[in-house]
């Protein structure tokens, strides 16, 4: 080539770049009409234009060989690299020898506030210890700069390379899942949010031959979420850090701002989703394309598809199915479609309100599913109308506070007991035993949960203290607090278990009533009025984990026990005969359902009056009974009847108005009729949120 | 090396003295190899050096025994540029020589603590189409090897070359796809 040709190239090139691109051939036409090899070669070069050129930094970088030594630990091998940085294999030699597994952070994090993030969250994950969560031991600076965080190092694969390589079928790896959701459960309670769930950070490390789960990287995610957020979540050649398939809508769109731990039952459904089919629920998204377009990646609305269908449809690899122990895609397909389609759907909702709320429910509805049990996510049917009803009955406990006074009713209700007792002067030395004994109770309980309270130091735990680790600190200790005082400790074991239940934890609340309700049974007999009262709670329990014989049996023996012992005018008994009414309606057995609520208004009235809240109460059941039996107009007239009297006595805007008007509503809705259900609705929401504004202001 | 000797061939290679050019070669590069390993010696294992600091540091010192002129200045960083090339193509054809298959190929310069990612074959590659632009555009030649080699920004390299930065950036524009294009061309003849 000539230097002229050179030159004329290079002139050629500079006066293309002036152009719009689509400007360009039409100008390159005109001036290479003689040349059109050098046409040729300008638009060859104009192809290779970009900053992202490989020539656009200088040659040198610095050296990136494995450290010996990083912080005090001494580097045994690389074992790993991603998109986040490279994991070595270390040896920590005091306080004891150990082996270690030490993830360094690439380049270009900001090394300073990752670890400022790690520090707010080092107390909490301290307290972490579960068998199947690898701990975070410590957090540094390398040094090159480059945070680095210590993990208990396991040695195992990932939880789908483990399953495929030992081609479990899907029962066990659903199984193995379980072990997974109670980790994961666990740094809730903690109040660790993963953030970062995936395959690769469950691994499956073995023992005696049976796997164990270990889920790695607590706490990392979000020392580095920020990191991610503002952009060097794209590196130099374009590659996206952090795997955004198993990232929540709501991750994904804040940059890790506005999320729970809900996003972490997402990416749980993700992971259970590839888990049972071999494929993601979405095809993916180029990253490339996606960052090109300034766009955070975002899952689309819904996974509209059923794992089931989806493996049918994309192209799934035959070998998915023979390493699940299936012949076909097809038996496959047969095998999810039903209970695990519906799992894995309710835990990837978009909405995240829609998904399981806590990652024990999901873990519960596993469970149903490995014992042959109806499960709670599911399409509209007989199940699916019984939670309804059950939601719509169920009081709200979510708010901390109010949960509180569960266990703060115990010493009120004995010290009132107490007041009550003292005042009266006539006071037979039976009863004034009895009152010493009373006060005796109400001091140690008293003392219980002072120390219980003080326990939870805001320094050691965080500013967030949970009702839930006062709970669990209160459960933990029942037994040896009140070793001389089974009686106490078997009403604590109930009221501990009412909170539970209260707060979704069912499995914890199931356990704790069981026990109370034992130990009631031997204290006071089987059939004493004070072994009814956890019996009735725990017919409850059961109907919420699925065990509707048992519920049924439970809900009739507190039912006639209370009956036959205070008479049918009691109010316990009262109690059991709405429980088991609305236990009947929620399993579509209406007929025996009716009288039941009928009787059950007719005792209201006459124990409370016409207008008690327990009446209304009573009334509102049967007018949804009503709309069950499909009997619109006599439904309708009761929830109008019930909304108005409650206004009355409540005022316009007490959130058991916002309650009712949502009960008038849904069954508006029912009718098909949403012109009249939206201003009810509009007024209820309008209701609870001042009540929140108001319960915040207060903060 | 004495550092009098390099600004006096500097001086008489700014000139147009190509022998004078061709002398101060080695000495640049053997006074990078001496600082590197001076600065090698008193940093904590595992650290690296920066190629920029690298050549800066070694006009500094150049500099400091007898001031260069502008001519020269600019002369002493392309040599120092051509000596870190040089020094990288030394590498890079041990290892292809060493080494065949696709690991990850990178050249580790141990003695400089410098490390390259790009992969061998690309860096000789990229060495003879430099050859080659060195007789088609000498001045684009500079550029690359201040830009690249050397480490320069925009301004330093329109500085050095006494050229508006303007110029530069749409000059390097078309000498970064022109290499990249000739750099793909088959590789033959390494």
């Amino acid at each position: 080539m000539s230097r002229e040709r050179f030159q004329r190239l290079e002139r050629l090139f500079m006066e293309a770049l002036e152009l719009a691109p689509p400007e360009r051939a039409a100008f390159l036409d005109a001036r290479c009409t003689d040349d059109p090899a050098l046409r040729r070669e300008v638009d060859e070069l104009l192809a290779q234009d970009s900053a992202d050129s490989p020539l656009s930094l200088p040659i040198y970088t610095p050296i990136e060989d494995s450290p010996q030594q990083i912080g005090p630990y001494r580097v045994l091998a690389r074992i790993g690299e991603g998109g986040f940085g490279i994991i070595y294999l270390a040896e920590q030699l005091r306080p004891i020898q150990r082996q270690v597994a030490i993830k360094v952070l690439k380049a270009g994090m900001d090394s300073k506030a990752v670890l400022s993030r790690f520090e707010i969250e080092r107390q909490a994950l301290a307290r972490i210890d579960h068998p199947n969560v690898a701990r975070v031991l410590d957090a540094g600076v390398t040094d090159r700069g480059r945070p680095y965080f210590v993990m208990e190092y396991v040695n195992g694969l990932p939880i789908t390379d483990y399953c495929d390589r030992e081609r479990l079928d899907l029962r066990a790896r659903m199984a193995l899942m379980i072990p997974v959701c109670q980790a994961v459960q666990h740094a809730h309670q903690k109040g660790i949010i993963h953030r970062d769930l995936k395959p690769s950070n469950i691994l499956i490390a073995t023992a005696d031959g049976k796997p164990v789960p270990k889920v790695i990287d607590f706490g990392i995610a979000k020392a580095t979420a920020t990191e991610m957020a503002v952009g060097t979540a794209i590196t130099r050649f374009g590659q996206v850090i952090g795997t955004p398939e198993y990232m929540s809508p709501e991750q994904a769109a804040s940059g890790g701002i506005d999320v729970d731990t809900r996003t972490d039952v997402y990416s749980l459904g993700v992971t259970l989703h590839f888990l049972l089919t071999g494929i993601l629920p979405f095809d993916a998204v180029s990253p490339g394309r996606s960052a090109a377009a300034g766009r955070t990646h975002a899952p689309p609305e819904a996974p509209s598809v059923r794992p089931s269908r989806r493996v049918t449809t994309a192209n799934v690899d035959p070998d998915v199915a023979r390493q699940r122990r299936v012949d076909t895609n097809r038996e496959l397909a047969r095998v999810l479609n039903g209970d695990p389609d519906w799992i894995i759907m309710k835990a990837m909702e978009h909405d995240r309100g829609r998904r399981y709320q806590a990652i024990s429910e999901l873990s519960d509805d596993i469970g149903r599913f490995l014992r042959d049990e109806p499960v709670s996510a599911g399409p509209p049917s007989l199940g699916y109308r019984a939670r309804k009803y059950a939601r719509r009955h169920r009081i709200a406990f979510a708010i901390g506070a109010a949960v509180l006074v569960g266990i703060l009713g115990v010493t009120a209700g004995v010290t009132i007991a107490l007041i009550e007792s003292n005042r009266q002067r006539a006071l037979s030395e039976a009863a004034r035993q009895k009152a010493e004994e009373a006060r005796g109770e109400a001091e140690t309980v008293t003392d219980f949960l002072a120390r219980m309270l003080t326990a939870v130091d805001p320094d050691h735990l965080g500013r967030d203290v949970t009702v839930r680790q006062v709970l669990e600190g209160a459960a933990g200790s029942i037994d040896e607090t009140f070793m001389q005082q089974p009686k106490l400790a078997s009403r604590l074991l109930y009221e501990i278990g009412w909170t539970y239940r209260g707060l979704g934890e069912t499995q914890r609340a199931d356990s704790l009533l069981e026990r109370s309700m034992r130990e009631r049974s031997s204290l006071f007999g089987p059939e004493s009025r004070e072994a009814y009262q956890p019996m009735a709670l725990l017919a409850e329990v059961a109907f919420d984990l699925g065990r509707f014989a048992e519920a049924e049996s439970l809900h009739l023996r507190a039912y006639r026990g209370r009956r036959a012992l205070l008479g049918a005018n009691h109010d316990e008994t009262i109690g059991s005969m709405l429980g088991l009414a609305s236990f009947y309606s929620s399993m579509g057995r209406f007929a025996e359902a009716e009288p039941l609520h009928r009787e059950a208004v007719r005792l209201c009235r006459r124990a409370y009056g016409e207008h008690a809240e327990k009446t209304l109460s009573a009334l509102n059941n049967l007018a949804i009974h009503m709309e069950d039996v499909g009997r619109y107009p006599v439904a309708e007239s009761l929830h109008r009847a019930v909304l108005e009297v409650r206004e009355r006595q409540n005022g316009d805007s007490s959130t058991i108005v916002a309650a009712t008007l949502n009960n008038l509503a849904s069954h508006l809705l029912r009718q098909n009729r949403p012109d009249e259900a939206k201003p009810l609705l509009e007024r209820s929401l309008n209701i609870r949120r001042a009540s929140w504004r108001g319960a915040w202001s207060h903060q | 090396m004495e550092s009098k000797t390099v600004t006096v061939l500097l001086n008489r290679a700014a000139e147009g003295d190509r022998i004078a050019a061709r002398e101060v070669l080695p000495l640049v590069y053997h006074e990078l190899r001496r600082l590197a390993s001076a600065r090698m010696a008193k940093l904590p294992p595992g650290q690296t050096l920066q190629a920029t600091a690298l050549v800066h540091e070694a006009y500094l010192a150049v500099n400091e025994s007898q001031p260069l002129g502008y001519e020269s200045r600019t002369q002493f960083f392309i040599f120092a540029a051509r000596a870190m090339r040089d020094i990288l193509v030394d590498a890079a054809r041990r290892k292809s020589r060493i080494k065949h298959g696709g690991d990850l190929d990178r050249v580790e310069l141990e003695d400089v603590g410098l490390v390259v990612e790009t992969p061998v074959e690309d860096i000789l590659a990229l060495n003879q189409a430099l050859d080659t632009l060195e007789i088609e555009d000498p001045e684009g030649h500079r550029i690359v090897m201040l830009r690249y080699f050397a480490g320069f920004s925009q301004s330093e390299v329109a500085d050095a070359l006494g050229v508006s930065e303007r110029t530069i950036e749409r000059r390097w524009r078309f000498l970064r796809a022109w290499l990249l294009q000739h750099q793909a061309s088959p590789r033959d003849g390494l």
